[in-house]
């Protein structure tokens, strides 16, 4: 080692790697959607080539399943009902030949936004416009609001009467290209394009029609009830 | 203080040898314990959140998140007390001792003999981990928190921020699981960790701050001890 320089010479990388650090985090903060959007298709790629240790790379666009409860609830789709009560001229109970046979279909290609900042691009869902289901029961007067609760007995969501009738709001029994996993939510969940994950709630089982919003689970714990995306 | 009594060591050493020299005081061994217990549950709750198989298993997704998040805002405070509580002098010290590099801290990684000995209490690898995960920590308390509170923040920020998070948590367990091992392949610094104290004549060997290089002597001395880490 040559001592030719003053080898007691001091400096503070310490701070700086700290500092750097903080400035990547804020940086990433700033522009990490946009990376996020270049780089996630071809880290798709590359997470799926990695089979199951795929999933643990950031940047690419797979769904994290998240559930509330300590299961995944398994619902046998020959015998799935899906309750429609509360401010309706006909209660309905229906099962998913009515869904795929007797109600209108819709495709729609549309992002999944988690709250959280994870997104995944140009997820298929197939199913029956809400608002269809809705005008099969019949709202009767007086009624603004829905109440949607979940198989697995925790997971309540809301939305309004007139959020709930978007034409990208589904009763969704399809999703890439396949029938709605247990993961996902299936048999049957619900998909409102334009809000954030949470009101896309899984394993949906019975739609109330009400008078109030009652905020649902994920709202309670502090997130917003209009859950519009970037709103 | 505490060369004072590396001094007295070489002249009554049998006594010094049972009492040893006190390398961290009772504050920066809270500071870290406390630290490390709240990071490693964070990597738990974490990895539950990430692993999409573990979180399948454990589910309870709301209540792991606010664990997680309670643990997070958490892990800064021990540090923060301590750097600003009135025990703070030993911690001070060590944390100027980790700003500072010197030629020896990059020679550490160059693997080069001969300056080595003159790293002080900490060696270059010691002072990069800890870098790392002080800068580390902080952007992860950053992203976390715009995550959580992803509205009223753009979304934008969210998608960023979890970017941020998801790789910062890949760095930071890495290097969680590398420090353990380390520590647990060095018994006498490990055990300053929990008893705050070195054997004297360990401490003679790996002096608390670098004494100023001079070449002839200091070369000879290092080439004798090689690489060997100088630290507690």
């Amino acid at each position: 080692m040559p001592t030719t320089a003053d080898p007691n010479r001091v400096t503070h990388v310490g701070r700086r790697t700290v500092l750097g650090l903080l400035g990547v985090g804020v940086a990433g903060i700033a522009v990490g959607a946009q990376v996020d959007g270049a780089v996630g298709g071809v880290l798709t790629k590359v997470s799926s080539s990695l089979g199951g240790l795929g999933a643990l790379l950031p940047g690419a666009d797979n769904f994290r399943i998240y559930t509330v409860t300590g299961t995944i609830p398994t619902v046998d789709a020959a015998s799935y009902r899906l309750v429609v009560d509360g401010m309706v001229e006909r209660p309905l109970s229906l099962g998913l030949d009515d869904l795929r046979i007797r109600l209108p279909r819709t495709k729609l290609v549309h992002y999944f936004q988690c709250v959280t900042g994870w997104r995944v691009p140009d997820v298929h869902w197939e199913g029956v416009r809400l608002s269809a289901v809705l005008d099969a029961a019949g709202v009767r007067k007086g009624a603004t609001a829905l109440r949607f609760f979940s198989g697995d007995g925790e997971y309540t969501e809301s939305l309004t009467l007139s959020q709930a009738r978007l034409p990208n709001v589904l009763v969704a029994d399809r999703m890439i290209g396949d029938d709605v996993t247990p993961d996902h939510g299936g048999p049957v969940r619900l998909y409102v394009a334009p809000m954030y994950g949470y009101k896309s709630i899984k394993w949906l089982d019975r739609i109330e029609v009400t008078d109030r919003i009652v905020p649902g689970y994920w709202e309670n714990g502090g997130y917003p009830v209009n859950a519009w995306i970037g709103g | 203080m505490l060369a004072r009594e590396v001094r007295d060591g070489e002249q009554g050493r049998a006594v010094e040898v049972e009492s040893g020299v006190e390398r961290f005081d009772l504050t920066e061994r809270l500071v870290h314990w406390t630290t490390g217990i709240l990071l490693v549950s964070l990597l738990v709750t974490g990895t539950i959140l990430y692993v999409p198989s573990l979180m399948l298993s454990v589910g309870h997704r709301a209540t792991i998140v606010n664990i997680h998040v309670i643990t997070g805002l958490a892990l800064v405070a021990p540090i923060v007390i301590g750097l600003l509580g009135r025990r703070r002098g030993a911690l001070v010290a060590d944390v100027r001792r980790l700003d500072r590099w010197s030629k020896s801290d990059f020679a550490y990684f160059r693997r080069k003999v001969g300056v080595a000995t003159e790293a002080g209490k900490f060696n270059g690898g010691q002072k990069l981990a800890a870098a790392l995960f002080a800068g580390g920590i902080l952007a992860m308390l950053l992203s976390g928190i715009v995550m959580r509170w992803s509205p009223p923040f753009p979304n934008d920020w969210a998608r960023g921020a979890t970017l941020v998070h998801d790789t910062i948590y890949l760095v930071l367990f890495v290097l969680t699981i590398g420090h353990i091992l380390v520590a647990v392949s060095r018994p006498v610094q490990l055990r300053s960790m929990f008893t705050g104290r070195v054997p004297a004549d360990w401490a003679l060997r790996h002096p608390t701050d670098p004494t100023p290089l001079r070449r002839s002597a200091r070369r000879e001395e290092g080439a004798a001890a090689g690489r060997s880490p100088a630290s507690g």
